[in-house]
C-alpha cells in the first residue's frame, strides 16, 4: 500500500476495526519508519484523545472501585463445606472455572450439609442482583429439605434469579450444595446445584458472551483423579444455559464440575476459565 | 482558568499517567485505585453512551480497568496518552459488548432521540471537576466549529459505537467519504485545539 491508502486507513486501525490482513500491512508500514505516516499516527492519536476528553462522564456506583479493586487482588471467597456437626470442615480456593468443592466428611447417607460461603471482609458485592436471591433463600430455608439442617444458613442454599423453581428437585430428603460463582472481568455467573440424593449436578449459568450460536460449552466432572464430560451446553441467544446430568461417581469427595469453552478434550479439559467466588 | 494553568494542567496529567503506570507494574494496587478515580468516569460515560444501560456500562468499564491492570506492558507511552488509550480500549470493548447482546438498535434508537439536542456531548459533570469541565466544554466547542459531516461522523464512530462501514450506512455516504471526513475531522480538531492551548501559553 501506498502512503496515502495508507493514511487512509489509519483511524481504522487505531481503533482495530481493520480486518487483519489490512491491520498487517499498515502496522509494516509504520514499521518501515515512514515519517509522514507516523506523524499522521502521532497526530490522530493527539486529536482522539482530545475528542475522548468530550466523552459524557457518568458516576460509577459506590461498588464499582471496591469490586474491581477486589478482582484485582484476585480475593477470591472460599468455600467451605461441612456436616451439621460443624467436623473440621475443609477450605478449598476456586479453581480452574467451576466450583471446586472441599473434602466431605459425611458420604451421601449424610443427614445434611451445610456450607458457609466465607464472608468477604469488603462487605457483600453485587448486591443488587443478589436482593431476589436473598427472598428465594429464606423461602427455601422454610423448606422441609432445609429446616432442621443445622450447618445450613439461608445463604447457603441461595439459588440466583436464573434458577427455573421446576428444575428444583421437589424431593424433600434430597441435599443439596449450591454455589454461584462468577468470573472476574466479565458478567458470566453461575449457579451449581448438586443434589446428592438423586446424584445430579443442576448447572444454571448466564453472561456468556459472545453467545455465538452453536458455539456450545462442555460440562466437565472430575473427581480430582480423573476427568469425564458430562453434558454440552447450548448457550441460548441471551446468553444463558442450563443442564442437568448424573454425577457418574460415587465419588463425590473434592470433585470439580469445569466448564470448557471449546472441547472435550479428552481425557482432561482445556481452555477452562477461572472462576471466583463472590460472597453472597 | 488562563491558557497556560491548562497548559501546566496537561504536563500534570502526564506526569500522573506515569506515576500510576509505574505503581500498576509494580502490582501496586493504589495505582489501579488512581486510575479508576482518574478516568472512571468518563470511562462509564463512554460505555454508558455506546451500551445504554449503566449495568453493563459498568460491567464493561471493570473490564477495562482490569485490563490495564493485567497488562500495563501492552501500553507504550511514545504511542499517545493513557487517556487515548484506556478510552480507545474501553470503545472497543463497549462494542463487543453491544454485538454480543444485539443492542444496537436499541442504542440507535435512543442516539437518534438524542441528537436533535444538537452536539451536547457533556452530560454530567461533577462539580467539583471544574478545570477538567472547561477543557471539555473548549473541545466540544472545537468539535461543534467542524463541518457538519465530520462532526455526524465523528460522533457516531466515537460515541455510538459504530464502526466505519456502519457510519457510511448511517450517513448514506460511501465508505471512502466517511473514513475522509473522520480522519480530517480528528486532524482538524486537533490543530484547532492546539492552537489555542499554544495561542494560550504565548500570552
Amino acid at each position: 500500500m501506498n502512503c496515502e491508502r495508507i493514511q487512509d486507513s489509519l483511524v481504522q486501525f487505531l481503533l482495530e476495526e481493520l480486518p487483519h490482513s489490512e491491520f498487517t500491512a499498515v502496522k509494516e508500514h509504520l514499521e518501515t519508519g515512514c515519517c509522514v505516516c507516523n506523524e499522521q499516527v502521532r497526530e490522530l492519536r493527539e486529536g482522539m484523545g482530545m475528542l475522548f476528553e468530550a466523552a459524557p462522564k457518568e458516576d460509577l456506583s459506590p461498588e464499582f472501585v471496591h469490586r474491581v479493586m477486589k478482582l484485582a487482588s484476585g480475593d477470591h471467597v472460599q468455600l467451605v463445606v461441612s456436616t451439621p456437626a460443624h467436623s473440621a470442615p475443609k477450605v478449598t480456593g476456586a479453581k480452574l472455572f467451576g466450583i471446586g468443592i472441599a473434602s466431605m466428611a459425611a458420604g451421601l447417607a449424610a443427614a445434611a450439609l451445610g456450607f458457609w460461603l466465607l464472608d468477604n471482609p469488603h462487605g457483600p458485592q453485587l448486591s443488587r442482583s443478589l436482593d431476589s436471591d436473598r427472598q428465594r433463600d429464606n423461602l427455601l430455608a422454610d423448606s422441609p429439605r432445609a429446616t432442621g439442617d443445622q450447618g445450613v444458613s439461608s445463604r447457603a442454599t441461595a439459588l440466583g434469579d436464573f434458577l427455573p423453581q421446576s428444575a428444583v428437585p421437589s424431593d424433600a430428603s434430597s441435599q443439596f450444595i449450591s454455589a454461584r460463582t462468577s468470573t472476574p472481568a466479565s458478567n458470566l455467573r453461575a449457579n451449581i446445584v448438586v443434589d446428592l440424593y438423586a446424584k445430579q449436578v443442576h448447572f444454571f449459568a448466564s453472561g456468556f458472551t459472545p453467545p455465538t450460536p452453536g458455539h456450545d460449552y462442555v460440562l466437565w466432572f472430575s473427581d480430582g483423579q480423573t476427568s469425564q464430560p458430562i453434558c454440552n451446553l447450548e448457550i441460548d441467544h441471551q446468553g444463558a444455559c442450563k443442564a442437568v446430568s448424573s454425577i457418574p461417581s460415587d465419588q463425590v469427595d473434592g470433585f470439580f464440575v469445569t466448564l470448557e469453552p471449546e472441547g472435550p478434550w479428552a481425557p482432561n479439559p482445556q481452555g477452562q476459565q477461572q472462576l471466583s467466588f463472590e460472597d453472597l | 482558568m488562563s491558557c497556560d494553568s491548562r497548559h501546566r494542567s496537561d504536563h500534570c496529567l502526564i506526569d500522573k499517567e506515569t506515576a500510576i503506570l509505574s505503581l500498576i507494574r509494580k502490582r501496586d494496587e493504589s495505582g489501579l485505585l488512581q486510575l479508576i478515580e482518574l478516568y472512571g468516569t468518563r470511562v462509564k460515560g463512554l460505555c454508558l453512551r455506546i451500551l445504554s444501560d449503566t449495568l453493563e456500562a459498568e460491567s464493561v468499564a471493570s473490564d477495562v480497568f482490569l485490563e490495564i491492570w493485567n497488562r500495563p506492558d501492552c501500553y507504550i507511552q511514545s504511542r499517545g496518552s493513557l487517556r487515548t488509550y484506556i478510552m480507545t480500549i474501553a470503545r472497543s470493548r463497549s462494542i463487543d459488548r453491544v454485538r454480543s447482546f444485539s443492542a444496537r438498535a436499541k442504542n440507535h434508537e435512543k442516539f437518534c432521540q438524542t441528537s436533535s439536542a444538537g452536539f451536547s456531548l457533556i452530560m454530567h459533570t461533577p462539580p467539583a471537576d471544574l478545570l477538567d469541565n472547561e477543557r471539555s466544554t473548549q473541545i466540544t466547542q472545537a468539535v461543534e466549529e467542524l463541518p457538519p459531516n465530520q462532526q455526524k461522523a465523528l460522533r457516531l464512530a466515537f460515541f455510538s459505537g459504530m464502526s466505519h462501514r456502519q457510519v457510511a450506512d448511517e450517513l448514506g455516504m460511501p465508505l471512502g467519504t466517511v473514513k475522509t471526513h473522520i480522519r480530517k475531522g480528528l486532524l482538524r480538531l486537533r490543530a484547532t485545539l492546539a492552537q489555542r492551548f499554544e495561542i494560550g501559553d504565548a500570552t
